[in-house]
């Protein structure tokens, strides 16, 4: 095994560990966020978030990391993020947290994942179509919201971090 | 003043505050280090603003272990932001490049690996696999992490349950494990369809673009929990 599958590995088992015991592969987790009735899945993510912003910022101001944006591509990223919206709902697990399932003994997850990597080898074949339909609708680039706003990063990651806080509060709040 | 953090809380406050004040007063880091000081101050008062604010605490078992059984979603997922940290500058010093978590594009390359054992050709000629290289690389084996990680953690806290068909899906839709399966199948295909053209899921795009404050990011997951409230309030209204 290579140091970068070494390094993978590792990544993914604290990852699904984590993941587990925020029992945030269930089904019913999923669903519950979807449906705005459980927000344990808020909660992780937001928190994941607010540490990982600010420790990213700082690595990158100390020039030990660089940042790979994805693509703003209007298109795709709208049309993408619907379908995948629907998709998720049908199948009740996104894409991390199916493998995850499985591992936890919720099986059924596993016709999600097939079901997925059909998706994605019919996404392959289908990629020229896209590439000069969807995909060509206009594209802004690899863009950052603080580029996008001309707003320092840390000003923009405080204001979110505040604003997720003042959610977690609201979720306590209201028993969700 | 009443007291919001445990003594277990407490501990891990005022060790790690004294180590992250030490680096800076050594010189081995810059100023940062001195965010030492509240977690010092509230680890000696057991008292936190934060908890307070949000209405949590840490002083009972209950209070950390929210959901049942579990850990709290508040601090396994500052722990997932702490791993995000890491596992970025690991793979900036080891591999040259920094790489952020994420996991869809993992389904490309076994869809790939699938095909190249019908028709290595067609794999060989296909643009998208040329652009997302059919290997085992970094993200794969953390998808493949991830299945041992939620297996390891279940088996060793009894939650580990084999599970055929949701209970909240049995309620509404019956206990069929073909509907399920059907379903589940079909969600799949249409999410997958969807993380490959929005280029990436909750994972890359949720939790790692938006660490990085990315514009698409922003986009995507506000879509990601749009569609999926309609689609799933449509299939989970009540009669």
């Amino acid at each position: 095994m290579s140091t970068e599958q070494l390094l993978g590995i590792c990544t993914g088992i604290i990852f699904g560990f984590l993941l587990q015991k925020a029992r945030v592969l269930r089904y019913e987790k999923q669903i519950g966020a979807l449906l705005f009735k459980d927000m344990t899945i808020f909660k992780f993510m937001l928190s994941a978030i607010i540490v990982g912003m600010f420790g990213i910022m700082a690595l990158v101001d100390l020039n030990l990391i660089t940042l790979i944006h994805k693509s703003m591509n209007m298109g795709g990223v709208i049309l993408g993020g619907a379908l995948f919206g629907i998709g998720w709902a049908v199948m009740g697990f996104c894409p991390g947290t199916s493998i995850g399932a499985i591992g936890e003994g919720r099986w059924h997850a596993i016709f999600g994942v097939l079901g997925m990597v059909v998706g994605a080898g019919l996404y392959a074949e289908m990629y020229p179509f896209y590439k000069v339909t969807v995909l060509s609708w206009g594209d802004f680039g690899k863009i950052g919201l603080p580029e996008a706003l001309a707003v320092n990063h840390w000003v923009i990651a405080s204001v979110l971090a505040v604003l997720f806080i003042w959610l977690f509060r609201m979720f306590e709040r209201k028993g969700l | 003043m009443n007291t919001n953090i445990g003594s277990l809380d407490r501990q891990i406050r005022i060790l790690s505050g004294i180590i992250l004040l030490a680096l800076p007063l050594m010189n081995m880091v810059g100023p940062w280090g001195w965010i030492g000081v509240p977690l010092i101050v509230t680890g000696v008062y057991k008292f936190c603003p934060l908890y307070s604010f949000i209405g949590v605490n840490s002083c009972s078992i209950e209070g950390v272990v929210k959901n049942a059984d579990g850990w709290s979603p508040y601090i396994a997922g500052a722990l997932v932001g702490v791993l995000a940290i890491a596992s970025v500058y690991l793979t900036t010093v080891y591999m040259g490049k920094s790489t952020y978590i994420g996991a869809s594009t993992t389904f490309v390359r076994a869809a790939g690996f699938a095909v190249q054992g019908v028709d290595p050709v067609h794999v060989a000629e296909n643009a998208y696999y040329l652009k997302e290289r059919v290997k085992l690389d970094w993200q794969f084996l953390l998808v493949i992490g991830i299945f041992f990680g939620a297996l390891l953690s279940s088996t060793t806290d009894k939650s580990f349950k084999l599970e055929s068909v949701p209970d909240i899906w049995r309620d509404q839709f019956g206990p069929s494990i073909v509907y399920r399966a059907l379903s589940s199948f079909i969600g799949g295909i249409i999410a997958m369809m969807g993380a490959r053209l929005a280029d990436g899921c909750p994972s890359g795009h949720g939790l790692s673009g938006m660490m990085q404050l990315s514009v698409s990011s922003f986009v995507a997951l506000a879509l990601f929990f749009g569609f999926g409230a309609i689609v799933a309030n449509l299939m989970y209204r009540k009669i």
